[in-house]
């Protein structure tokens, strides 16, 4: 009995000893959603993590977890103080991280290093004049239209529409019926459906170059009030009415419009080319797309959401941030910067990331690459989400609001009457 | 007064069944009974999950619950969710365990054709119904099209996509109340309903006077199991739908999990728990009353 016992507790005390020995001294954990996304991404980022081992003697210990899970890993993490050292994150959650002091502000060295290299527009990622993220996955949301179908109709596939109304007017002569009067091709493709933050991300660009905002002002932590229930957010939300109803150029029932552009079922909708146009490549490639700035207001600009995913930030509970901030430091250097672009989506022909690094779109793969050269064009207008605590809520009930008005099950002034007001209410919250 | 006395022999027989008894019991205190009081607790505070720390606000919670009014849509899915399913998940059950418990050939293909759904996975099965009810790409619009009838936005629809989950939340589960049913089925003793046919009774009058009688207390544990499953909808609506659209498919569980888990609003979740667990208790304790009354047996 004795003997069993002195066996068990030496037992014991060896898997206690190998349990914490998993996470060796000189580690940095790292939780991203990416190679959820694709191979190619995982092989890229992989070929990182080694190389930065190789050269520096510390690793890179990574933990993969899907988009959807990943904030609430997260959330559990912090809580259970399990959280990484470095979190590669959407940028529209850094205002709820930002509130509980969960992210560390880059050193100041590091920061200078960081504005040296930033292409010009992601300086709008400063938060108060700090720095707290390097960004690697960057969305710029523009309007990708089918040139055959353009062709098709007698519109001209290099000059898409620019306002408003010529958005209309092109919709309306690319939308096709069937005989029993139903939409069977979509002249723009709607998003509605999901998320209601994913439809108001979709939808931000008209919210925007109508003169309206989610917030004022949108660079306050905390506060605020609602800034869409006015005459420009009205013309805004009352633009997809217009199209759904009276134009019947758009319709509900259709698949995301992601896919319903790649099946032909719509022949221009408002993404990131990012997320879509290597699917192009590889779902439709005989596809001739065009990539435009979204169509602005009559008297508005054109504006474009400019978010980041993945981006990557050290967590101020981290007992390594040196360690972590040296990583982050190894990610700024012209070589990864140059690698990343060109390797992720390595299987779609390198469609991947548009660089942060400004000298890197100088490189005469990215100066020529047509793609590449569009998503340039479309920072001219990148406009951030306003960095409030509580955007993700704002999301949800603008959004809500929203759809339900182009849904008609209420009229549109008192969809934006009542999600000011729940609106205010959320945001008057500590 | 009467005292008694336990042997040595007997104590030792309880204190082994309480240690047998003892593991099971302190992981339901943990796991089960303590997060509910703690649960209630939250609902008085204002809980940081990030620093694992809450200030006291009383009340607030209960209060901003009366004016919120996508917690009474939740409340108001809810109930129309459980008061059509339950009604036809137990008739459909009842009508099939009915027709199966008849001797024919082929009933034990058929019977296990029925309850097949349930045992598969219900997040698989949920991911193909939601590609069935497309209304673009889908297979039932599209046979619905062959056969020139009119067509549906299903899922996609404000007014028919709480249908819709309804009608794939039959489909899954009516094996598991037919089951339990032909279970209770076989409990009655053949000899009543000879005697019955001696008597002259109809089907009719044999069923109503003999098996749903008998069939009471199986009646009773379908019909609280049906409604606490009912009330505490979330998987197939989570993985069809997310509440949407505009929260045509909210739910109190869903938006529990909102709460918590999107919006990080964990002592207000908490209060949306309670409400929850308070309606579900009470409803099953009105069930338990009503129909436990009236117990019968011959």
């Amino acid at each position: 009995m004795r003997k069993e016992f002195m066996i068990g507790v030496i037992v014991s005390i060896l898997m206690v000893f190998f349990v914490c020995s998993a996470v060796p001294a000189g580690t940095i954990e790292l939780w991203t959603d990416e190679a959820s996304m694709d191979r190619g991404v995982e092989r890229s980022w992989n070929w990182i993590y080694s190389e930065y081992e190789r050269k520096t003697g510390e690793k890179v210990k990574v933990v993969y977890v899907p988009y959807d899970e990943l904030e609430k890993k997260l959330m559990a993490g912090f809580a259970a103080g399990t959280a990484p050292d470095i979190m590669a994150i959407d940028r529209s959650w850094l205002p709820s991280f930002l509130k509980n002091e969960l992210v560390e502000p880059f050193p100041s060295d590091l920061q200078k290093k960081w504005e040296s290299i930033a292409l010009p527009v992601f300086k709008k990622f400063k938060i108060k004049g700090k720095v707290y993220t390097l960004p690697y996955g960057i969305d710029l949301y523009g309007l990708n239209y089918n040139k055959n179908m353009f062709r098709e109709v007698g519109l001209d596939p290099n000059d898409p529409p620019e306002t408003w109304k010529e958005f209309r007017a092109c919709a309306k002569k690319l939308t096709k019926y069937g005989t029993d009067g139903k939409v069977t091709r979509m002249g723009f493709g709607i998003r509605y459906l999901g998320h209601p933050g994913g439809v108001v991300h979709k939808h931000l660009w008209a919210i925007w170059s109508a003169g309206a905002s989610l917030v004022e002002p949108p660079d306050v932590l905390r506060g605020g009030k609602a800034g869409f229930n006015n005459e420009a957010g009205f013309a805004a939300v009352d633009l997809m009415v217009k199209m759904l109803y009276e134009d019947r150029s758009t319709a509900f029932g259709f698949p995301d419009p992601r896919q319903a552009f790649v099946e032909k079922l719509g022949a221009m909708f408002i993404c990131c080319p990012r997320c879509t146009t290597w699917r192009y490549f590889k779902e439709a490639p005989d596809m001739d797309y065009g990539i435009a700035p979204n169509p602005r207001a009559e008297r508005g600009e054109h504006v474009t959401n400019l978010n980041a995913h993945p981006t990557l930030c050290v967590t101020s509970t981290s007992d390594k941030k040196v360690l972590a901030f040296k990583f982050i430091e190894y990610l700024m250097r012209p070589e990864i910067q140059l690698y990343i672009p060109l390797t992720t989506n390595i299987d779609k022909l390198g469609f991947g990331y548009p660089p942060f690094s400004k000298s890197i779109w100088t490189h005469g793969w990215f100066a020529s690459n047509p793609y590449y050269i569009k998503t340039l064009e479309l920072t001219k207008y990148a406009r951030i989400y306003p960095v409030n605590v509580h955007l993700a809520e704002v999301f949800e009930i603008f959004g809500s609001y929203m759809v339900k008005a182009w849904h008609k099950e209420i009229s549109v002034k008192e969809a934006l009457a009542k999600a000011e007001k729940e609106v205010n209410a959320v945001l008057a919250e500590e | 007064m009467k005292v008694k006395i336990v042997s040595p022999l007997e104590k030792k027989r309880w204190i082994a069944a309480y240690l047998f008894i003892a593991p099971i019991v302190i992981l339901f205190v943990i796991f089960r009974i303590y997060p509910l009081f703690y649960n209630f607790v939250l609902t008085f505070m204002k809980w940081n999950v990030f620093k694992s720390e809450g200030t006291w606000v009383g009340l607030n919670n209960y209060i901003k619950l009366i004016h919120d009014e996508t917690f009474f849509c939740a409340l108001k899915n809810t109930l129309l969710y459980t008061v059509i399913f339950v009604p036809v998940q137990i008739t459909a059950g009842l009508g099939i365990a009915l027709l199966l418990n008849v001797k024919f050939p082929g009933r034990t293909f058929c019977r296990t054709i029925f309850f097949m759904p349930y045992i598969v996975t219900l997040i698989a099965t949920a991911a193909i119904w939601r590609w069935l009810y497309h209304p673009a790409s889908g297979l039932i619009n599209a046979v619905l099209e062959r056969l020139n009838l009119p067509t549906c936005l299903w899922l996609h629809g404000i007014h028919t996509a709480l249908g819709s989950v309804i009608i794939y939340s039959l489909w899954q589960s009516i094996g598991y109340s037919m089951i339990i049913f032909l279970a209770g089925l076989q409990t009655i003793p053949q000899r009543y309903y000879e005697a019955a046919e001696i008597d002259g009774a109809s089907k009719f009058q044999s069923f109503t006077f003999i098996t749903l009688p008998l069939l009471t207390p199986t009646l009773l544990l379908v019909l609280v199991m049906t409604s606490i499953l009912a009330f505490g909808v979330f998987d197939q609506i989570y993985v069809m739908t997310q509440g949407g659209p505009i929260h045509a498919t909210l739910v109190l569980v869903l938006y529990t999990y909102k709460l918590a888990f999107t919006f990080l609003k964990f002592s207000y979740a908490a209060t949306v728990a309670v409400v929850f667990f308070s309606l579900t208790l009470l409803v099953t304790i009105i069930e338990l009353k009503l129909l436990g009354k009236r117990r019968m047996t011959y």
